[in-house]
């Protein structure tokens, strides 16, 4: 044992030489590699422009191509063949809010769309300052917004945006439609600028035709058929434009986030298909090659069915009735000329033009002319026409929506639900996706489901 | 061959069972245990030295299970001086494992097994047996997922002593960690792969952790009664793991696994860092070798915390009293026959840093296919909380230990109750601010409290009769005080499965809710369309608002072990075992119900027709607080009877001392339960204070029994 002065001197020393040995080299010692990602604030940089702009397609394409899937069999375009009970729950549309297979492949996919396409768009203005404006990458940026909005607004009964409250679908599809009206005059002016490449130019046109379309999409599905027509007249009427003319969503083999999901859903070879068309309207459906199915039932995952084929809007389409299995790589036309007619078809209502373009698609199917049909008759068929040259892209749960909404036209399946595996016997009476537990969970600003 | 030959001959509304895991060929197996293991220790005056080496087999009950262990263990010490110690010790364990596919996997022999109608055919195409799902077990056990590691662990403690009042401790570590995980998967096996390709891939984790221990000790009398002993030392902590990933799809051959031979091949690695820093001062002071008190005040920093953070600071304090040793409580205890009575009591806090990289906000690079090829693309990667503080613990501890009628009884009991602070929970990230996943957050308080009591006894120790024993019992009461932040929503659900763990301000951590149907007056089901549904026109069959039905780990766990020995050579050890208090979501029987038709209540016709709607309800519709059950237990986990040869026997094997040992595991249970161990857990065991203590039955293998018998050799 010491006594006092020693020992308070040796654990001054002590403690000296311990806080020197250490602390001098702790902040870096703390600073961490981490080597698979770039910091936020890094972001805000123009270096990584083409990244930021590939970052908004990157989202967008597979956020659609599920949603076209999911929605496909919350509605009538497919059936669940599969055996988990999530699938189950949202081909009868009841869905409940922790149902993680609509939150992954529909609402999250598209937010996380919504948000890269708004938050590119917003530091392309800060970095190109006042030539954004005549910019062809900012136009596809708000080009994406403006679709990922739309969708949300289509599919979802309602959604928050970044964390805020929550917004009808009105709400959403007034932000689609500034998104699509900034859009037309960014690539309207990219277009008409003398110093545009001839690349860029035919770029910022085909972003203007989908700008124009998407616009007339959201007018008509709020109502405003005004606004549809004079939106989708100069698409329709362009003869520039071949009849055929998309804008697709690209797929690819490469990596599974590239894959086409319908490859998966219906051709995934020897046992993981998982739709099929048994217990839709189109189970009788022969003879029409936009939707395209073999005669004879195939194994799926839970039980036999008919699975159908790569319709029209699918680059595998091959205008046979048995049709062509989907791949890994086919893409999906989500924008059309096609459907830019079909818009003015429904926005004006029954005229010789109209009838003559309806007649044209039934003729597709084999179905005989219309010969003077009532206005009811003609929208009836003009329904049914654009389910069967849509389908599968995208568009069926808010067409059935804007039916009822419009029309008062309930075309959604009711009564007996048929299942491959034990399920309530009946339809739920679901429209609309609700908003997922995860969202209830993390955004403070809504209240409890 | 008809489609469902189980049914050939049977009467309609006969009740088909059938476990095909047991009756049908190839279900599971008596695995093989193999043990030997070498110890050898030894020294000098200056030097000492021991040296372990094992060898462990053991063979899981499906085909494709097994783990092999080897393992080599050295420590050696050195005096080379009076004041100086040096101590190095090293470890390398060699383990290679192949496990099956478990759990929820489609290609699992459980979930197979689980969801078979008997005599019906698999759902696979191709499928010549009946009474499975999906796989055969000779399908399932063509999945080939092994693992080979290599762990090395070096450590090197120096302590010098330079005077008699100063000692100093430095301690180096590294922990070194290499594996090797192969899958494979061969030509023309869609069952396994979902195509035809075959499929090889490897991977490869490292990890290294790096641990640097100081600690120094002032030794001081303040007077000849009352003696001060000064702590100091700091901890610097590196870890880093990294994995590489390789997989290759499309062999021309189940000869050729290189993955370089594959048709179409791809790559990852991740990588991560965690780095820490502690440092602490201690004081304690000793009272006539009775008394001792200690106070003690830590700082921590750690990478992961956010930019908005510097250090954390821990303080603690303890105090013990051999109070059987004060001259005025003498004779009170002996009146009651108790030796070394200590009181203890001790209050500290202690934190809990965050994940690594959860503080930040990031990106990443994945890919967008354009029309031309696939190009690089930004993606949104961690949401971040650059608000994250240390998870803060604060614990108080009371109790005692006592020796009982001259060390023939003891007794140790223990009153704990802590609290935690800025709790480290993963939350889910809300999709509408583009990012996905989950976070960390500092979500309010929450409360630990119970008891640990442990007895201790020898009641009977005769010359050919001896029982020795110990009765352990734990209670554990946790709940949720407050979410802290006003702003976040009153329920915090985390659970794979929907809502069925929750977290409530007042009610256990984690524990069970559940939807509960819908009743009459005269108690019959109310139904919307005939069915347990929800319509928004009609309104749920059930109550929407989730029941509280109880906690998810054990609030008590009692264990009773005893010792008795007969003619001093043979005795007899058996452990039982008691946990009790909580609750099992046994979600399996949701799937069987509701996808595969299979559950019993679907297919006895003795079950009330009445009751059918519940269990003919979808997964979202379904009120999940049927499938939560009572998980109270109690288990015959552990008899043994070991037999000691007597001296002169051992002695002509060479050996100074030899036994053998015939042991049983997981004997025999006692359960409510309705599946076969109310105790599985499909997640894992985890700590229930992290927030990530997910509980559920589903697919979960139960704990198998184990018999063994061992010999025992010294020399």
């Amino acid at each position: 044992m010491f006594n006092g002065m020693p020992r308070r001197r040796a654990l001054g020393l002590a403690t000296a030489a311990l806080l020197a040995m250490t602390t001098g080299a702790c902040n870096d010692f703390l600073q961490v590699k981490n080597p698979g990602a770039i910091q936020e604030q890094d972001v805000d940089n123009p270096a990584y422009i083409s990244l930021l702009v590939n970052g908004v397609i990157g989202e967008f394409q597979p956020a659609f191509s599920s949603t076209a899937l999911y929605s496909g069999i919350f509605t009538d375009e497919l059936a669940n063949f599969h055996g988990f009970s999530e699938n189950i729950d949202i081909d009868r549309r009841a869905v409940g809010v922790s149902n993680g297979t609509y939150a992954g492949g529909v609402y999250t996919p598209l937010q996380s769309a919504r948000f890269m396409a708004d938050t590119v768009a917003s530091l392309l203005r800060s970095f190109l300052g006042d030539s954004a404006a005549r910019d062809v990458r900012l136009a596809r940026s708000l080009d994406y917004a403006g679709y990922a909005y739309t969708l949300l607004a289509e599919q979802m009964c309602s959604a928050p945006i970044n964390g805020g409250a929550s917004e009808s679908p009105d709400q959403l599809f007034g932000t689609a439609l500034a998104r699509f009206n900034d859009a037309i005059q960014v690539a309207t002016a990219a277009s008409t600028n003398a110093a545009t490449s001839a690349a860029n130019k035919r770029s910022a046109d085909s972003l203007l035709t989908l700008a124009q379309i998407g616009a007339a999409r959201v007018s008509l599905d709020l109502g405003k058929a005004a606004d549809a027509i004079g939106f989708a007249t100069p698409v329709a009427t362009n003869p520039a434009l071949d009849s055929t003319w998309g804008f697709r969503v690209y797929h690819s083999a490469n990596t599974s986030r590239e894959y086409d999901p319908f490859y998966a859903a219906a051709s995934g070879g020897a046992s993981a298909e998982y739709v099929g068309i048994t217990n839709t309207p189109y189970e009788t459906l022969v003879g029409d090659p936009r939707i395209p199915h073999p005669t004879t039932t195939e194994k799926t995952q839970q039980g036999d069915a008919i699975v159908p084929n790569s319709p029209l809007m699918f680059s595998t389409y091959n205008g046979t009735a048995t049709g062509a299995d989907f791949t890994r790589d086919a893409s999906i036309t989500f924008a059309s000329k096609l459907e830019a007619r079909y818009i003015l078809a429904e926005a004006q209502g029954q005229n010789a033009t109209n009838l003559a373009f309806l007649n044209s698609r039934r003729a597709i199917g084999g179905d005989t002319p219309l010969v003077a049909p009532t206005d009811a008759d003609y929208m009836a068929a003009l329904r049914e026409q654009r389910a069967r040259d849509l389908y599968l892209a995208g568009y069926r749960l808010g067409d059935l929506r804007r039916y009822i909404r419009l029309y008062k036209v309930d075309l959604f399946q009711t009564g007996t639900f048929k299942s491959p595996v034990p399920a309530p016997p009946t339809f739920g009476d679901q429209t609309c996706w609700p908003i997922p537990q995860a969202e209830y969970t993390g955004n403070h600003n809504l209240p409890s489901p | 061959m008809p489609l469902y030959p189980g049914c050939q001959g049977k009467a309609v509304n006969t009740l088909l069972t059938q476990n095909p895991l047991i009756q049908l060929p190839g279900g599971v197996r008596d695995g093989a245990v193999r043990s030997f293991a070498a110890h050898v220790r030894g020294g000098g005056d200056r030097y000492s030295y021991y040296v372990s080496a094992d060898h462990n087999y053991e063979e899981g009950v499906l085909g494709n299970n097994y783990d092999r262990r080897r393992s080599l263990r050295s420590n050696f010490s050195f005096a080379p001086t009076e004041k100086v110690n040096l101590a190095v010790n090293a470890g390398i364990v060699d383990e290679h494992l192949r496990l099956p596919l478990d759990g929820e996997s489609a290609q699992g022999l459980l979930f197979s097994a689980l969801r078979a109608t008997p005599g019906r055919f698999s759902t696979l195409p191709g499928q010549t047996q009946q009474g499975w799902f999906t796989v055969t077990p000779d399908q399932s056990n063509q999945y080939d997922n092994e693992t080979s590691t290599q762990r090395m662990i070096l450590g090197a403690t120096a302590t010098y002593q330079p005077f008699q009042w100063f000692h100093n401790r430095l301690t180096a570590g590294l922990d070194w960690t290499n594996g090797l995980a192969t899958l494979f998967a061969p030509p023309n096996t869609p069952v396994l792969t979902g195509d035809t390709l075959g499929l090889t891939a490897q991977r490869v984790p490292r990890s290294t952790l790096y641990t640097l221990d100081y600690n120094g000790t002032l030794d001081y009398s303040v007077m000849p009664s009352l003696v001060s002993s000064t702590s100091f030392g700091s901890q610097v902590i590196a870890n880093q793991s990294q994995v590489l990933v390789g997989t290759g799809r499309g062999l021309g051959s189940p000869d050729v696994t290189l993955i370089g031979s594959t048709t179409t091949i791809s790559a990852s690695n991740s990588f991560s860092q965690n780095n820490s820093v502690g440092y602490y001062v201690q004081e304690q002071l000793g009272w006539k070798n009775r008394l001792f008190g200690t106070v003690a005040l830590r700082a921590d920093d750690n990478s992961s915390f956010g930019s908005n953070f510097n250090a954390a600071y821990y303080p603690k304090a303890s105090l013990s009293w051999i109070l059987s040793e004060e001259p005025v409580l003498k004779s009170v205890f002996q009146t009651l026959h108790a030796d070394n009575f200590k009181f203890r009591t001790a209050w500290g806090e202690a934190g809990r840093a965050p994940e690594p990289y959860s503080a930040t906000r990031t990106y990443t690079i994945s890919v967008a296919t354009m029309g031309s090829g696939t190009v690089s693309a930004l993606r949104t990667s961690a949401f971040g909380n650059p608000n994250l503080k240390p998870e803060r613990g604060r614990e108080l501890e009371v109790g005692f230990e006592t020796d009982l009628f001259s060390g023939r009884a003891g007794a140790d009991f223990t009153y704990y109750n802590k609290r935690m602070n800025d709790v480290l929970v993963s939350t889910a990230v809300a999709p509408s601010t583009g990012f996905r996943g989950s976070q960390q957050a500092n979500i309010g308080s929450t409360s630990n409290s119970g008891i640990e009591l442990g007895l201790t006894y020898s009641p009977v120790q005769l010359k050919n009769f001896g029982w020795d024993g110990r009765l352990s019992l734990s209670t554990n009461h946790n709940k949720l005080l407050s979410f802290g932040d006003p702003s976040i929503n009153e329920i915090v659900p985390f659970a794979s499965y929907g809502s069925v763990q929750q977290f409530r301000v007042g009610y256990p951590l984690g524990g069970f809710w559940g939807q509960v149907p819908k009743r009459n007056p005269d108690g019959s089901l109310v139904l919307v369309k005939g069915a347990i549904v929800w319509d928004s026109t009609v309104g749920p069959a059930f109550d929407p608002a989730n029941k509280f039905i109880g906690p998810s780990t054990p609030t008590r766990q009692i264990s009773l072990a005893n010792t008795f020995t007969f003619f001093r050579n043979l005795s007899l050890y058996t452990l039982f075992d008691h946990q009790g208090g909580f609750y099992n979501y046994r979600g399996v029987d949701i799937y069987r119900c509701a996808s595969s038709q299979n559950c019993r209540q679907l297919n006895d016709p003795n079950f009330p027709a009445s009751e059918l709607p519940i269990y003919q309800a979808g997964v979202s519709n379904a009120p999940h607080a049927v499938y939560i059950h009572k998980a109270d237990f109690v288990k015959l986990r552990d008899v043994s009877i070991t037999y000691t040869l007597p001296a002169s026997l051992a002695a002509r094997t060479a050996a100074s001392a030899a036994s053998i040992t015939l042991a049983g595991h997981n004997l025999a249970l006692w359960s409510s339960y309705p599946g076969p161990d109310p105790e599985v857990n499909t997640y894992g065991y985890q700590n229930a204070i992290t927030g990530s203590f997910n509980r559920g039955d589903i697919y979960a293998m139960p704990m198998t029994r184990r018999l063994t018998a061992s010999l025992s050799l010294t020399f």
